[in-house]
């Protein structure tokens, strides 16, 4: 019983703080549903905002395929190489995408560190960058200097984006002049930000509270593995009902517990309680649309 | 220490139970978020049959409709489909609306809500062909406090009086955002709001102004260059536009007035012109009297890096 009435207050708790979150979100909830009715307009090019995405060292074709989708019109893909590590993948792009190589002597101040960049010969890829370094450090600030557009969207590896992604931070980056940069945020409270290529970064940020607009498969990975392990070792401890056992798996699961904080706060570059807000506000949300289900079939019934 | 495993074995179930209840609920989230998506495109597809049929729908086809879906995935369904379709169409899916009750449920839900909540409600109204009683309705969101909620009460007054657009335009209190011209732009292709952008860009107003760059590069009409010139050297918030649609309908640069506001930007500003410039394709002799010797040179290097007559072929 005690551990039921444990359960219920803990269940409450996450409710309050999610009711409070999502009353403190409650601006930004709804700024993403207006633009869900906007959704054809997040296809067409806003004034002259347009999104340079960079990539850095991708692990596989497959990511740039999905940058590639980004419905919004005026975007830039550059993908850097490490001309050390990815030449299997610096083939397989110039095969799939039919590239060449270009002059790069425009990168002023990165010019030393690039090998190659290339761009596609197919029109349908026009928006493809493709830059071969030596020093994977420097990869960022070569990537911006190849950028075309005004605003950066640097994409972490491993990240999944919404088709639509790109074009809700631009609608909101344009829907009013004092925001700096915007931003969408992921289901794990990741966040990803699309930022001026000069000026101050830290004015005006906005964030569309958007779970499915992107998601990180690394710390999302992380988090069902530790959950799986967890409930695994905890069904074991019930089996065996040996008081070492309990103790053992009590503490395997603070070392687990600890290990995905960090891991999350690590990848994500988020702290924890942004997480965990994130996902309770998503949840708080859904609870009052099932409700406002419920309801109604239960209005229609009668 | 047995009473300790007792203690640990509560506290790990508890400490399991919540982990499991999270997992859950993001499960359920994403279960949610799918049957609602199905359910949506279910709708439209029924929405787009009943519209694109040969014969116009009848009541009872209507309120079967009406039956099978609540009025927010209807509502949603049937803007969809009207943001798709123009001409005779447009007014079955009036038809459907006006049948099904979405005029007074859109109404309704946005007298009962507020902010932002109340202009999604009205961006939904505004997708709908309306009559001008819409227009009256609405105009009691035009003071409120709220910058998006009046901005759609407009929109929506714009589609049910689209005869009085420049004038109502002309006399908006505030400079439209950049993403509300993109809506106004779009109310144009849908027939909504006026097409002919010489009287816009002659405009002393901002806004008609704005629209009429936005509807000139959007157009790529290089008639325009004469008149975008003459807003270039205007010198107030519209000139930096004016020469960036300028540059979008590859119109000339070798202005005077052009070089006289590429001379006042900033160095960073300098350079995006640049990047713009080399990206529409500009040759290195039509921005030569623009820019400096370096950002000359740096122009021509980043031209040379789109190869453009290979790339292009």
């Amino acid at each position: 019983m005690q551990l039921i009435a444990l359960l219920l207050f803990i269940v409450a708790l996450l409710l309050l703080v999610g009711a409070l979150v999502s009353a403190w979100r409650r601006r930004d909830i709804s700024a993403d549903k207006l633009f869900d009715v906007e959704h054809t307009l997040l296809r067409n090019r806003v004034a002259n905002i347009g999104v340079s995405m960079v990539l850095l060292a991708p692990r596989s074709i497959e990511a740039i395929t999905n940058l590639l989708n980004t419905l919004y019109p005026a975007t830039e893909l550059v993908v850097t190489i490490d001309s050390h590590r990815q030449n299997a993948l610096l083939r397989r792009l110039i095969e799939r995408y039919a590239m060449i190589g270009v002059e790069h002597r425009h990168l002023i101040g990165c010019n030393s560190h690039v090998t190659g960049l290339y761009r596609s010969r197919r029109r349908a890829f026009r928006q493809l960058v493709v830059i071969e370094t030596e020093e994977a450090e420097m990869s960022f600030e070569v990537a911006v200097a190849a950028a075309t557009y005004d605003h950066i969207l640097r994409v972490p590896r491993g990240a999944v984006l919404e088709e639509h992604a790109v074009g809700r931070m631009v609608a909101e980056l344009g829907s009013a002049e004092s925001i700096a940069t915007t931003g969408v945020v992921s289901l794990t409270g990741a966040t990803l930000q699309l930022m001026p290529r000069t000026g101050d970064n830290n004015i005006g940020i906005r964030y569309v509270v958007r779970p499915l607009a992107w998601y990180d498969t690394r710390p999302a990975y992380a988090l069902f593995a530790a959950i799986g392990i967890t409930l695994g070792t905890a069904a074991l401890a019930l089996l065996t009902k040996e008081p070492l056992a309990s103790a053992a798996a009590m503490s395997l699961c603070g070392v687990l517990l600890c290990a995905m904080c960090v891991a999350a706060r690590m990848l994500s570059q988020k702290s924890l309680l942004r997480t965990f807000s994130a996902v309770v506000e998503n949840f708080y949300e859904d609870l009052l649309v099932y409700m406002k289900k419920i309801s109604y079939l239960y209005l229609r019934k009668l | 220490m047995e009473r300790f495993a007792d203690l640990s074995l509560d506290t790990m179930m508890a400490v399991v139970a919540i982990l499991g209840v999270l997992c859950l609920l993001l499960n359920v989230k994403r279960m949610m978020w799918l049957a609602e998506r199905r359910l949506r495109l279910q709708a439209i597809g029924e929405v787009a049959e009943l519209v694109g049929a040969a014969d116009a729908p009848c009541y009872r086809t209507i309120d079967a409709l009406v039956e099978r879906y609540p009025s927010s995935i209807l509502s949603e369904a049937l803007s969809e489909v009207a943001e798709h379709i123009c001409g005779i169409r447009l007014y079955r899916v009036a038809m459907i609306a006006e049948r099904s009750g979405i005029y007074e449920y859109l109404q309704r839900k946005a007298a009962c809500n507020t902010s932002l909540q109340r202009a999604r409600y009205l961006a939904l109204l505004a997708k709908f062909p309306l009559s001008r009683r819409y227009g009256d309705y609405v105009a009691m969101y035009l003071d409120d406090s709220d910058s998006r909620v009046r901005f759609y009460a407009f929109v929506v007054q714009l589609v049910a009086d689209s005869e009085a657009a420049v004038r109502r335009l002309a006399a908006f209190d505030r400079m439209l955002a950049p993403f509300e011209l993109a809506t106004l732009l779009y109310l144009l292709r849908r027939g909504d709001s006026p097409i002919a952008y010489t009287p816009l860009l002659c405009s002393e107003s901002c806004n008609l102004r704005m629209l009429g760059m936005m509807v000139a590069s959007h157009f790529g009409d290089t008639e325009c260059e004469s008149l975008l010139h003459k807003i270039v050297g205007r010198d107030d918030d519209t000139s930096v536009e004016a020469l960036y649609a300028l540059a979008s309908i590859r119109g000339s640069v070798a202005h005077d007035d052009v070089r006289h506001l590429v001379n006042r930007l900033s160095a960073p500003r300098r350079r995006s012109l640049c990047r713009r410039l080399a990206h529409e394709g500009y040759s290195c002799k039509a921005i030569e009297s623009l820019l400096d010797t370096h950002e000359q040179q740096y122009f021509e290097e980043l031209s040379n890096s789109y190869k453009r007559p290979i790339l292009c072929s």
